[in-house]
């Protein structure tokens, strides 16, 4: 899980290599922090905001399927 | 995927070794991508002249990025899919095969984020909109939504009572004000915010 979610960070900056994924274990909750370089962090939440929220969709629902509450964050 | 072909040629000039390589590729110049192995030299009658060496091919187009970026994804997450891209006039269809009811739930709110971040991962060049369908979702959730809308038309036309469907994404939405607009007693629009917008449907 953590590694789509990457694959799809990656793709989205000019510095792939700086794009680090914390995975904080809560309990039932599972928490990504999505670190990127300073200048790619408008890259990964977009216009409004549309990128992150984005993520943040398809990552529930990918982690549903496994029966994780996830939350992406980015930093 | 298959193999991008890469191809080495010469020239005497930068221009006539691009255009030997747009022929063996098969290809038009703004789709090749150009390296520069050597820089070609006139010379003197025929003495000392250097040709242009070049490696060219074939830049991948953004429907095969997005389509990879799309099979990686799902990889990523076990399945192993083989995304088809199909084109036509204004856009990319990036179809995937499979039972995805997992990926489904809450009318493909998933689906619509993928496609979303394809969208931004890949650029939209020349304004080619990319179209992400999985397990054949969009496909049926057009024929259904085109049957409602006759099945609305017809009772707005009957009562005269305007009809408000319920809250639908603006692709959707596009399909319910299509089909209306084959009725040319009635007429449709939107009303409400996102993502609470709703199609209404009346009587002209």
């Amino acid at each position: 899980m953590e590694n789509a979610l990457r694959l799809l960070v990656r793709s989205l900056v000019r510095d792939p290599d700086a794009v680090r994924i914390e995975r904080h274990d809560e309990g039932k909750r599972l928490l990504f922090v999505v670190c990127v370089a300073p200048e790619d962090v408008g890259r990964v939440v977009g216009r409004g905001g549309r990128i992150a929220k984005s993520l943040r969709t398809l990552m529930r629902t990918v982690g549903e399927r496994e029966g994780h509450q996830v939350v992406v964050e980015v930093k | 995927m298959e193999e991008l072909e890469e191809i080495e040629v010469e020239g005497q000039t930068l221009e006539e070794a691009k255009l030997r390589a747009e022929g063996r590729l098969g290809a038009l110049m703004e789709e090749i991508e150009v390296t520069v192995l050597q820089e070609g030299k006139p010379g003197m009658l025929g003495l000392f002249s250097r040709p242009w060496r070049i490696r060219a091919r074939r830049k991948e187009s953004v429907g095969e990025r997005a389509a990879e970026l799309v099979r990686a994804f799902f990889a990523e997450l076990g399945s192993d899919v083989q995304p088809t891209v199909s084109r036509d006039a204004e856009h990319v269809h990036i179809s995937v095969d499979g039972e995805f009811g997992w990926f489904l739930r809450r009318r493909g709110e998933a689906l619509d984020a993928l496609q979303y971040l394809v969208a931004a991962a890949v650029g939209k060049k020349g304004g080619e909109r990319i179209i992400l369908d999985v397990g054949g979702y969009r496909e049926a959730r057009r024929t259904a939504l085109e049957k409602m809308a006759r099945e609305v038309a017809e009772r707005v036309r009957e009562s005269g009572q305007e009809s408000v469907l319920e809250a639908m994404p603006a692709s959707e939405r596009r399909i319910i004000h299509s089909v209306i607009q084959d009725y040319p007693d009635l007429q449709s629009q939107s009303r409400g915010e996102e993502p609470h917008r709703q199609v209404v449907v009346q009587k002209r």
